[in-house]
Protein backbone atom coordinates (compact mmCIF):
# COMPACT_ATOMS: atom_id res chain seq x y z
CA UNK A 1 0.00 0.00 0.00
CA UNK A 2 2.80 2.46 0.94
CA UNK A 3 4.78 1.66 -2.23
CA UNK A 4 1.86 2.91 -4.28
CA UNK A 5 2.71 6.53 -5.17
CA UNK A 6 -0.86 7.34 -6.07
CA UNK A 7 -1.99 6.22 -2.64
CA UNK A 8 0.57 8.49 -0.95
CA UNK A 9 -0.55 11.48 -3.06
CA UNK A 10 -4.16 10.69 -2.32
CA UNK A 11 -3.36 10.36 1.36
CA UNK A 12 -1.76 13.84 1.42
CA UNK A 13 -4.64 15.36 -0.51
CA UNK A 14 -7.44 13.80 1.53
CA UNK A 15 -5.65 14.36 4.81
CA UNK A 16 -5.47 18.08 4.01
CA UNK A 17 -9.00 18.58 2.70
CA UNK A 18 -10.76 16.42 5.26
CA UNK A 19 -8.50 17.75 8.02
CA UNK A 20 -9.63 21.22 6.96
CA UNK A 21 -13.27 20.14 7.15
CA UNK A 22 -12.74 18.58 10.57
CA UNK A 23 -10.98 21.75 11.73
CA UNK A 24 -13.80 24.01 10.59
CA UNK A 25 -16.46 21.65 11.95
CA UNK A 26 -14.80 21.96 15.35
CA UNK A 27 -13.94 25.66 15.46
CA UNK A 28 -16.94 27.02 13.56
CA UNK A 29 -18.75 28.16 16.68
CA UNK A 30 -15.61 29.69 18.20
CA UNK A 31 -14.61 31.39 14.95
CA UNK A 32 -17.99 32.89 14.07
CA UNK A 33 -18.45 34.19 17.61
CA UNK A 34 -15.37 36.33 16.94
CA UNK A 35 -17.29 37.97 14.09
CA UNK A 36 -20.10 38.92 16.50
CA UNK A 37 -22.72 36.49 15.19
CA UNK A 38 -25.35 35.51 17.78
CA UNK A 39 -25.93 31.98 19.14
CA UNK A 40 -29.18 31.62 17.15
CA UNK A 41 -27.44 32.68 13.94
CA UNK A 42 -24.58 30.25 14.55
CA UNK A 43 -26.91 27.31 15.09
CA UNK A 44 -28.93 28.26 12.02
CA UNK A 45 -25.77 28.39 9.87
CA UNK A 46 -24.68 24.95 11.14
CA UNK A 47 -28.13 23.38 10.76
CA UNK A 48 -28.74 24.78 7.27
CA UNK A 49 -25.30 23.68 6.09
CA UNK A 50 -25.86 20.17 7.49
CA UNK A 51 -29.25 19.71 5.80
CA UNK A 52 -28.07 21.04 2.43
CA UNK A 53 -24.86 19.01 2.63
CA UNK A 54 -26.89 15.84 3.27
CA UNK A 55 -28.93 16.40 0.12
CA UNK A 56 -25.84 17.39 -1.86
CA UNK A 57 -23.79 14.42 -0.76
CA UNK A 58 -26.55 12.02 -1.83
CA UNK A 59 -26.84 13.48 -5.32
CA UNK A 60 -23.11 14.03 -5.94
CA UNK A 61 -22.16 10.59 -4.60
CA UNK A 62 -24.65 8.94 -6.96
CA UNK A 63 -23.19 10.90 -9.90
CA UNK A 64 -19.58 10.07 -8.98
CA UNK A 65 -20.41 6.40 -8.53
CA UNK A 66 -22.24 6.28 -11.85
CA UNK A 67 -19.59 7.94 -14.03
CA UNK A 68 -16.49 6.80 -12.07
CA UNK A 69 -14.72 10.12 -12.74
CA UNK A 70 -13.14 10.48 -9.34
CA UNK A 71 -10.19 12.75 -10.06
CA UNK A 72 -11.97 15.44 -12.05
CA UNK A 73 -14.95 15.43 -9.65
CA UNK A 74 -12.67 15.82 -6.64
CA UNK A 75 -10.75 18.64 -8.33
CA UNK A 76 -13.98 20.49 -9.16
CA UNK A 77 -15.42 19.97 -5.66
CA UNK A 78 -12.11 21.00 -4.09
CA UNK A 79 -11.95 24.15 -6.24
CA UNK A 80 -15.54 25.07 -5.28
CA UNK A 81 -14.63 24.51 -1.62
CA UNK A 82 -11.56 26.73 -1.99
CA UNK A 83 -13.46 29.53 -3.72
CA UNK A 84 -16.32 29.45 -1.21
CA UNK A 85 -13.78 29.45 1.63
CA UNK A 86 -11.99 32.51 0.21
CA UNK A 87 -15.33 34.27 -0.37
CA UNK A 88 -16.48 33.43 3.17
CA UNK A 89 -13.23 34.76 4.63
CA UNK A 90 -13.49 37.98 2.64
CA UNK A 91 -17.12 38.50 3.61
CA UNK A 92 -16.45 37.79 7.27
CA UNK A 93 -13.62 40.30 7.26
CA UNK A 94 -15.11 43.02 5.08
CA UNK A 95 -18.90 42.83 5.11
CA UNK A 96 -20.98 44.31 7.88
CA UNK A 97 -24.49 43.95 6.38
CA UNK A 98 -26.16 40.59 5.64
CA UNK A 99 -23.28 38.81 7.33
CA UNK A 100 -25.53 35.99 8.57
CA UNK A 101 -27.19 35.19 5.21
CA UNK A 102 -23.98 35.39 3.19
CA UNK A 103 -22.03 33.29 5.67
CA UNK A 104 -24.83 30.68 5.79
CA UNK A 105 -24.90 30.44 1.97
CA UNK A 106 -21.12 30.22 1.60
CA UNK A 107 -20.62 27.74 4.42
CA UNK A 108 -23.43 25.61 2.92
CA UNK A 109 -21.71 25.65 -0.48
CA UNK A 110 -18.43 24.73 1.20
CA UNK A 111 -20.08 21.81 3.04
CA UNK A 112 -21.90 20.60 -0.08
CA UNK A 113 -18.64 20.55 -2.04
CA UNK A 114 -16.41 18.94 0.59
CA UNK A 115 -18.71 16.34 2.18
CA UNK A 116 -18.98 14.18 -1.01
CA UNK A 117 -15.16 13.99 -1.00
CA UNK A 118 -15.46 12.53 2.48
CA UNK A 119 -17.76 9.73 1.38
CA UNK A 120 -16.40 8.99 -2.11
CA UNK A 121 -12.75 9.04 -1.00
CA UNK A 122 -13.23 5.55 0.49
CA UNK A 123 -14.27 4.21 -2.89
CA UNK A 124 -11.40 5.92 -4.73
CA UNK A 125 -8.83 4.58 -2.26
CA UNK A 126 -10.17 1.05 -2.79
CA UNK A 127 -9.87 1.51 -6.55
CA UNK A 128 -6.24 2.64 -6.31
CA UNK A 129 -5.07 0.04 -3.79
CA UNK A 130 -7.13 -2.87 -5.10
CA UNK A 131 -5.65 -6.06 -3.65
CA UNK A 132 -5.45 -4.37 -0.24
CA UNK A 133 -8.64 -4.74 1.80
CA UNK A 134 -11.15 -1.91 1.74
CA UNK A 135 -11.25 -1.61 5.50
CA UNK A 136 -7.44 -1.25 5.74
CA UNK A 137 -6.99 1.45 3.08
CA UNK A 138 -10.20 3.33 3.96
CA UNK A 139 -9.57 3.06 7.67
CA UNK A 140 -6.01 4.33 7.31
CA UNK A 141 -7.15 7.37 5.31
CA UNK A 142 -9.89 8.16 7.83
CA UNK A 143 -7.54 7.88 10.79
CA UNK A 144 -5.03 10.20 9.06
CA UNK A 145 -7.75 12.80 8.44
CA UNK A 146 -8.76 12.67 12.11
CA UNK A 147 -5.12 13.11 13.18
CA UNK A 148 -4.63 16.07 10.85
CA UNK A 149 -7.87 17.58 12.21
CA UNK A 150 -6.60 17.18 15.76
CA UNK A 151 -3.25 18.83 14.88
CA UNK A 152 -4.99 21.73 13.13
CA UNK A 153 -7.39 22.29 16.04
CA UNK A 154 -4.47 22.10 18.48
CA UNK A 155 -2.70 24.80 16.44
CA UNK A 156 -5.84 26.93 16.45
CA UNK A 157 -6.27 26.82 20.21
CA UNK B 1 -8.38 42.69 20.26
CA UNK B 2 -5.09 41.82 18.60
CA UNK B 3 -5.44 38.24 19.84
CA UNK B 4 -8.87 37.86 18.23
CA UNK B 5 -7.60 39.12 14.88
CA UNK B 6 -4.63 36.76 15.10
CA UNK B 7 -6.96 33.79 15.67
CA UNK B 8 -9.13 34.82 12.73
CA UNK B 9 -6.23 35.14 10.34
CA UNK B 10 -4.49 32.02 11.59
CA UNK B 11 -7.54 29.78 11.25
CA UNK B 12 -8.42 31.11 7.81
CA UNK B 13 -4.80 30.80 6.71
CA UNK B 14 -4.57 27.18 7.92
CA UNK B 15 -7.83 26.34 6.16
CA UNK B 16 -6.69 27.98 2.94
CA UNK B 17 -3.32 26.25 3.06
CA UNK B 18 -4.95 22.86 3.60
CA UNK B 19 -7.32 23.24 0.68
CA UNK B 20 -4.60 24.54 -1.67
CA UNK B 21 -2.23 21.65 -0.82
CA UNK B 22 -5.07 19.19 -1.35
CA UNK B 23 -6.02 20.72 -4.71
CA UNK B 24 -2.42 20.78 -6.00
CA UNK B 25 -1.78 17.17 -4.93
CA UNK B 26 -4.97 16.00 -6.61
CA UNK B 27 -3.60 17.14 -9.98
CA UNK B 28 -0.67 14.71 -9.72
CA UNK B 29 -2.73 11.61 -8.98
CA UNK B 30 -3.03 9.05 -11.76
CA UNK B 31 -6.59 7.83 -11.95
CA UNK B 32 -6.17 4.04 -12.13
CA UNK B 33 -9.39 2.20 -11.37
CA UNK B 34 -7.71 -1.16 -10.67
CA UNK B 35 -10.67 -2.74 -8.88
CA UNK B 36 -13.08 -1.65 -11.60
CA UNK B 37 -10.80 -3.03 -14.35
CA UNK B 38 -10.32 -6.33 -12.51
CA UNK B 39 -14.08 -6.66 -12.09
CA UNK B 40 -14.56 -6.06 -15.80
CA UNK B 41 -11.85 -8.65 -16.60
CA UNK B 42 -13.52 -11.11 -14.26
CA UNK B 43 -16.86 -10.59 -15.97
CA UNK B 44 -15.25 -11.11 -19.41
CA UNK B 45 -13.59 -14.28 -18.18
CA UNK B 46 -16.89 -15.51 -16.76
CA UNK B 47 -18.66 -14.70 -20.03
CA UNK B 48 -16.04 -16.63 -22.02
CA UNK B 49 -16.34 -19.54 -19.62
CA UNK B 50 -20.14 -19.51 -19.95
CA UNK B 51 -19.84 -19.35 -23.74
CA UNK B 52 -17.55 -22.41 -23.87
CA UNK B 53 -19.76 -24.23 -21.39
CA UNK B 54 -22.88 -23.55 -23.49
CA UNK B 55 -21.04 -24.63 -26.63
CA UNK B 56 -20.06 -27.95 -25.00
CA UNK B 57 -23.63 -28.58 -23.82
CA UNK B 58 -24.98 -27.91 -27.32
CA UNK B 59 -22.35 -30.23 -28.82
CA UNK B 60 -23.28 -32.96 -26.37
CA UNK B 61 -26.99 -32.52 -27.16
CA UNK B 62 -26.28 -32.79 -30.88
CA UNK B 63 -24.23 -35.94 -30.32
CA UNK B 64 -27.00 -37.45 -28.23
CA UNK B 65 -29.58 -36.64 -30.92
CA UNK B 66 -27.42 -38.25 -33.62
CA UNK B 67 -26.96 -41.37 -31.49
CA UNK B 68 -30.70 -41.56 -30.81
CA UNK B 69 -31.41 -41.26 -34.54
CA UNK B 70 -28.86 -43.96 -35.29
CA UNK B 71 -30.45 -46.25 -32.68
CA UNK B 72 -33.92 -45.57 -34.07
CA UNK B 73 -32.64 -46.23 -37.58
CA UNK B 74 -31.13 -49.57 -36.60
CA UNK B 75 -34.31 -50.59 -34.71
CA UNK B 76 -36.45 -49.71 -37.78
CA UNK B 77 -34.13 -51.76 -39.99
CA UNK B 78 -34.48 -54.72 -37.62
CA UNK B 79 -38.27 -54.40 -37.60
CA UNK B 80 -38.36 -54.32 -41.37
Amino acid sequence: MFKNKNFIKLLISFTCILGYFNLYGTILNELFTKYLLSEWELSMIGGLANILALIGVMLISILIDKYKKYKISFIILNAIGLLSHIAMTMILELSKDNLFILTAILWSICSISILPIYTCSMDFVCELTYPVGESISGGFIMSCTQISGIIAVKNFF
Amino acid sequence: MENITEIRYLSNLIGLLFVIISLVTLFFIEEKLIRHEKDAEGKDHQNNHNHIHNHLINYQKKNNDIEKKKKKGSEDELLL
